[in-house]
């Protein structure tokens, strides 16, 4: 079990196997073992002392995500718990498998999941890339793309609240730039 | 621990980096005292931060320049630029250590710096996972040159400011690991451990540009491996020099061979294993090319004092080289060679006379020097295919042409035929079944070698025809077993008509008993009082001739050469029936004598003989008259019976029976060869090769005609040698005449307007 | 609409998006986005010796979607104006012509988008009825192969008719066009109609041959007209090319010469036409640079050819250089007893080395007035069978 803590003070205890779905987590957990026995040791050595529990042996400490609100982290734990026993995407990011991967439908549980208000597709979007947690990340990304897909710019600038700030040159200088994608 | 506060989302550069500076220093100078979760997880915040700001954000970009661009910019260079920064006011303030140290204690301090260096740098490197991930694959995938991952990074800057700082003082580095390894080659004992792990340093740095994920052996190469190398060479070089100056060349093989086998130990215990190769190899140069010529010219002795384990591993240590084996195979090849005329010449040399040279001696002599040496190349040279055909080479040479042979080419076939004769006789004294196996596969070995197997095939047909007709062979078994051998080494045609001769023989054990049957059916025990058995022999395959004079068959066997010669018409009408008198054979039994003997006779004795049935006293002229036996033939047939004294003669004109003959034996052999037909045999013999010969090659040249339709001559001499030599090697003369033969019988015709092209006729 | 169309809506919503994603100030949105629907150029590129950091991702890509926008806005791939439909075969056949080496079709996703539009939008239906194609049209048919349309036997004999009309005319090889095939212009202008033709003579030739064994073909389709799908390639060495190691040559030729040619002596059954299978092995002589191509210098060849059947060798020599037009040119001779006998003039099919090799047509190198005439085809294969 780790100790989730968010930025509104809230403590999430969580499965080891469910947390380390976020590479930060999962790499941050596994930098410690090696390094902190191998310092316990030293360190022994050094004082003929044994170290103070919270140095070293930390596993029931809690680890603080300054950068999550607690409904976010609630949200996103949903996502790992589902996903709990997924093997994680390789590293190498131009793995062609990977890309292929990306381009294919969102699965009907993601598609339910992701379902939630704009504000809070943004929050999960943000906290993916802050948690390295690549395919919820994904899910996200090609969720606000359907959302734009097919649409009108005037469509895109209603769908998120953007203000149309071109001028009327510059409307016509746009409407060449981008015909190469008009099926009109 | 000194906690900074941990400054808020969109803090600038300063407050930002003198938080993430004074983190990533206490992981690269203090991780013994640990890491927090909440220090890990700030420290990966704020530097996620700041590279989520700008777009975050929206600041403008500095770099993007005019035209107000806000283009998809990233920020992480300044982070970048100020881990630059760090790595290498830390790297320098290591480099302060570093000066009065040499040697096995510059190692030490360098492996231990490593250790502690990568150790944090992969930390770090995983605070820094967004800036990789972001940042500088990006600037990778625009193809920048020079930015890395920041564990690489990292790496870079140690090379740059730290390794390549100990390494531009007179290589010192390098130069510190190579007098270890040369101490451990004096025989001291170091600490591998230590030389690996620096070593492997060495391999870490050098990166692969296009993949970082590739390690690169540049640096390696460069900086260890050629000194490396270089020094190596040197030392076996003067330590080769002054060991050979001071030892045998016995010695030195094994002293070669034990360093070799330190080096690639060495290689294996704490270098790179790409060096391998090279390192052998240039040690394979300075061990063993630079000295080859003096091994080489010691093979000589170790061959004659039979050294075999120095040869062995002279082989060993040569055949590492390239062409090094060569040189010995050459001089193996002569010394098999020697060895072998050297045998046959101390044969000769005790006085027997060619003619007479005892074909079991001569036979053991030529085994025996191919079975020592063979023994050699197996032993000591593993049976190397280059040896093998050396020794092939050798055998082939002096089994064919020695002292005993001069120039004949049939002379070995033939003491070998003769030699073979000998083993399958009943004479033979090799008791056991398993001994005579033995022997024939002895046999076997030399007839490999021999180049006219024609000759051989041709002698030994007749001394088969012999041991069959006479009833001499020691086994079928044994018989069957060497025609087998002789199948297996020549084909079927080869042993064809042996194979013939040995039917013929069984068949006709057959045939005397159901002739006798009949005639006891047929005829009254009265009429059969002369014993009778016959062989029907195959006229092509037997090397028999009939008799070439008149015979009168005597009155006492007419009639049952009469109801023989009835029955077999009967049975196989057509065939026509030669007897030959010249090999027949009779027993007859006297009662004018007190003691009855028993006379074992030729035909020609027997007809001579059974005259004295009538007559107590011949003369000459009235026994050639009554037998018609050739003149020439019956003085020797009287001669050997006056010499018996069956018969007595004082002037070899008038010949009485003796009324007082004796002997020991109840049984009495007078049966003995004729002079004359024995010289003939082998004449014979060869003159019956030399016609195979030629109905051989017409037959060849025939055949490949035949397939090819038309072709040159030079191609078509070309290829009936290939396809006859197995048998014998023909003489070219011999084609060309095969060829005219043929031409002129109109089996092939030249192609008009050329004058070397022939056709086949169909 | 594709998802490089929703990037193109995007950019038109307001200042902030139109310069993040048409004034860029690195190639990271377009790369990503060409990267998604179609293969890496930049090996390819490499090795045409052009700078990957130059690679035009946007252009291409815009290009490309274009392509399909504009086929999306017809049904029927002729109702397009000429100048659409340059447009569009100039793309199709560009993305051929720099498809990343491939093993085959399924594995490149270049070519099976130019398989789809073909196919779906029936470019080439109707191709072999249009009398006067285009240059681009043609060379689209040279890549793509006979469609299954042209295979029936009643269009295929029209077809066959026509081609040998062409190709057996001696008035097609002049001066002009350097006795081969290209358009009449001094500067080696690559005729893809005429070409065209060639193959459709050699490939019905060889269609009669039943029995023929699969390595005797020529290899056809778009995956072998990738760029360094022949065997025993190796495109960073000096022979660019491919041109070192052996190779297959089909000739056809005419078995009486009869002059003037007129369409009804074609019509005869009794036309005799040949083939005969040819076995070179190559290997390159002299190398020169070529300022207009500095990374493709001109190779020079010399080597044995040897006809299978009859087995006697002729010495061949020629060169290889590249056309103002980009494509690469074949030329060489044969020579017999010291005297030049035929001269070849050829293209190679698709991108350097491809496997489906060079076509094109021999003639007697003084160009006499009855000298023959005919149709080869030249590929390059690991071992003799």
């Amino acid at each position: 079990m780790v100790i989730l803590a968010t930025s509104d003070n809230e403590q999430f205890n969580v499965d080891k196997e469910v947390a380390e779905r976020s590479v930060l987590i999962k790499n941050m957990l596994e930098g410690e073992n090696p390094i902190a026995l191998a310092v316990a040791f030293v360190y022994m050595k050094l004082n003929g002392s044994f170290i103070r529990h919270e140095d070293v042996g930390e596993s029931d400490q809690s680890i603080p995500l300054p950068n999550i609100t607690s409904p976010v982290l609630k949200k996103v734990l949903e996502y790992c718990e589902h996903h709990r026993g997924e093997p994680l995407p390789s590293g190498d990011t131009d793995n062609a498998d990977d890309v292929r991967k990306r381009t294919t439908d969102i699965s009907e549980w993601d598609q339910k999941f992701i379902t939630v208000d704009q504000e809070m597709l943004f929050e999960i979007i943000l906290a993916a890339n802050y948690l390295d947690i690549k395919p919820l990340l994904d899910v996200g990304c090609k969720t606000v793309a359907n959302m734009i897909k097919g649409k009108t710019p005037e469509e895109i600038r209603k769908l998120f609240n953007i203000v149309n700030d071109f001028t009327p040159e510059e409307e016509a200088q746009i409407k060449k730039e981008n015909e190469w994608a008009e099926d009109r | 621990m000194t906690d900074l506060r941990m400054p808020p989302a969109n803090s600038d550069l300063a407050t930002t980096w003198a938080f993430l500076e004074e983190g990533v220093d206490h992981i690269l100078t203090k991780l013994h005292t640990g890491v927090s979760y909440s220090k890990y997880m700030s420290l990966y915040t704020v530097a996620y931060n700041y590279c989520t700001s700008s777009r975050m954000h929206g600041q403008p970009d500095q770099q993007a320049g005019s035209g107000g661009r806000t283009g998809a910019n990233l920020m992480g260079s300044d982070l970048y630029n100020n881990l630059i920064k760090y790595f290498v006011e830390h790297l320098k303030a290591l480099r302060v250590n570093l000066d009065p140290l040499t040697d096995e204690a510059l190692l030490r301090y360098y492996a231990q710096e490593w250790d502690r260096y990568t150790t944090g740098a992969n930390y770090i490197n995983r605070l820094f996972t967004y800036l990789n991930r972001h940042w500088v694959k990006r600037e990778k995938d625009e193809g920048r040159k020079g930015v890395y991952l920041v564990y690489t990074l990292a790496l870079v800057q140690w090379k740059i400011n730290f390794f390549s700082y100990i390494q531009s003082k007179n290589e010192k580095l390098a130069g510190a690991i190579l007098k270890l390894i040369e101490r451990q080659r004096n025989g001291e004992s170091v600490d591998q451990g230590l030389v690996k792990k620096v070593v492997d340093s060495f391999v870490s740095l050098g990166l692969d540009e296009q993949d970082s994920n590739k390690a690169s052996l540049e640096v390696y190469r460069e900086h260890l491996e050629g000194p490396f190398i270089a020094a190596t060479e040197k030392y076996y070089k003067q330590e080769s020099e002054a060991f050979l100056a001071e030892n045998s060349v016995s010695e030195y093989l094994k002293k070669a061979e034990e360093r070799l086998r330190e080096e690639e130990d060495r290689v294996e215990r704490f270098l790179n294993t790409n060096t391998r190769k090279l390192l052998i190899t240039r040690c394979e140069h300075v061990l063993i090319r630079e000295h080859a010529e003096i091994m080489q010219e010691e093979f000589q002795k170790l061959l004659d004092y039979d050294k075999d384990e120095d040869l062995q591993r002279m082989y060993s240590l040569l055949a590492r080289i390239p062409e090094g084996l060569e040189p010995l195979r050459k001089k193996f090849e002569e010394h098999v060679k020697q060895a072998g005329l050297n045998a046959v010449s101390k044969l000769t040399a005790y006085g027997s006379a060619i003619d007479t040279l005892d074909s079991k001696a001569y036979v053991d002599a030529l085994l025996e020097v191919h079975k020592k040496n063979q023994e050699t190349v197996n032993r000591s040279f593993k049976g190397e295919a280059g040896f093998v055909a050396s020794l092939d080479k050798a055998c082939r040479e002096f089994v064919n042409r020695n002292a005993a042979t001069g120039t004949s080419s049939t002379k070995s076939p033939e003491l070998l035929a003769k030699h073979a004769d000998a083993l399958l006789r009943k004479t033979n004294k090799l008791s056991e079944e398993g001994d005579l196996e033995e022997a024939l596969n002895q046999v076997m070995i030399l007839f490999k070698y021999i180049e006219d197997k024609d000759v051989f095939q041709n002698f030994y047909s007749t001394k088969l025809s012999k041991r069959l007709i006479h009833g001499v062979s020691a086994s079928d078994e044994a018989e069957s077993s060497m025609i087998s051998k002789l199948k297996e080494a020549c084909g079927f045609e080869y042993t064809n008509k042996l194979q013939r001769m040995f039917t013929d023989v069984s068949l006709s054990k057959d045939l005397t008993n159901q002739f006798k049957e009949r005639m006891e059916q047929t005829h009254d025990a009265s009429e059969l009082d002369v014993a009778f058995s016959i062989m029907v022999l195959g006229t092509n395959f037997w090397p028999l001739s009939a008799p070439t004079h008149e015979y009168i068959i005597p009155r006492e066997i007419q009639p049952t050469y009469d109801r023989f010669q009835r029955y077999y018409q009967a049975k196989h009408s057509g065939r026509k029936l030669t007897w030959l008198w010249n090999y027949s054979k009779n027993e007859l039994r006297t009662n004018y004598l007190n003691q009855k003997y028993m006379l074992m006779t030729s035909s020609y004795q027997m007809a001579v003989l059974v005259l004295y049935n009538d007559h107590d006293t011949l003369s000459f002229e009235e026994i050639i008259t009554a037998t018609a036996i050739s003149k020439e033939i019956l003085s020797q047939v009287l001669g050997l019976l006056t010499k018996a004294k069956i018969l007595l003669s004082d002037d070899n004109e008038q010949f009485d029976v003796n009324p007082n003959f004796k002997s020991k034996k109840i049984r009495v052999n007078l049966n003995q060869p004729i002079k004359a037909e024995v010289k003939a045999e082998s004449a014979d013999v060869l003159k019956t090769v030399d016609e195979d010969r030629k109905y051989v090659i017409q037959a060849t040249i025939v055949r490949i005609m035949k397939a090819r339709k038309t072709m040159k001559n030079q191609p078509l001499i070309q290829e009936v040698i290939s396809q006859i030599s197995q048998r014998f090697t023909p003489k070219i003369p011999d084609i060309k005449k095969a060829i005219d033969t043929l031409l002129e019988k109109e089996y092939i015709e030249r192609v008009e307007g050329t004058k070397d092209t022939f056709a086949y006729v169909a | 609409m594709s998802e490089p169309a929703a990037v193109g809506a995007i950019a038109q919503s307001c200042t902030y998006f139109r310069n993040l994603i048409h004034r860029p100030i690195d190639q990271h949105i377009w790369r990503s986005l060409f990267l998604e629907k179609f293969d890496d150029p930049r090996p390819t590129y490499l090795l045409n010796g052009m700078d990957t950091n130059d690679y035009p991702w946007a252009r291409v890509l815009q290009d490309r979607i274009r392509s399909e926008t504009t086929l999306a806005r017809r049904s029927k791939f002729r109702d397009l104006s000429l100048k659409d439909q340059a447009r569009v075969l100039r793309v199709l056949t560009d993305t051929i012509f720099y498809s990343p080496m491939t093993s085959s079709l399924a594995s490149s996703r270049d070519l099976q988008w130019v398989d789809g539009l073909v196919t779906s939008r029936e470019i080439l239906k109707g191709f072999h009825s249009d009398p006067h194609p285009s240059q681009l049209h043609a060379k689209l048919h040279v890549y793509w192969g006979s469609t299954t349309e042209e295979k029936q036997p009643s269009v295929s004999s029209r077809i066959r008719l026509a081609s040998r009309t062409f190709v057996y005319d001696l008035r097609n090889y002049t001066s002009a066009n350097l006795w081969g095939p290209f358009q009449d212009s001094p500067n080696a202008i690559v005729s893809w109609t005429h070409l065209n033709h060639l193959i459709n003579v050699v490939s019905m030739n060889l269609e009669d041959i039943m029995e023929l064994r699969d390595e005797l073909r020529p290899p056809t389709g778009l995956s072998a007209v990738a760029p360094y799908t022949a065997p025993s390639v190796d495109p960073s060495s000096r022979d660019w090319a491919g041109i070192e190691g052996k190779w297959y040559r089909y000739r056809s030729f005419r078995i009486k010469h009869l002059a003037p040619l007129n369409t009804s002596i074609l019509e005869e059954d009794d036309f005799q036409e040949a083939i005969r299978l040819i076995e070179l092995d190559l290997r390159i002589k002299d190398i020169q640079p070529d300022s207009s191509y500095p990374t493709r210098p001109k190779l020079f060849f010399e080597g044995t050819s040897r006809s299978t059947q009859q087995g006697n060798e002729t010495r061949v020599q020629g060169s290889v250089r590249m056309t103002s037009d980009g494509q690469v040119r074949w030329q060489y001779v044969s020579v017999y007893d010291g005297f030049t006998q035929w001269s070849s003039e050829g293209i190679q099919i698709g991108g350097v080395a491809s496997a489906m090799g060079v076509i094109g047509a021999w003639t007697g190198s003084r160009h006499a007035e009855h000298d023959p005439v005919g149709p080869f085809w030249l590929w390059k294969v690991e071992n003799f069978v």
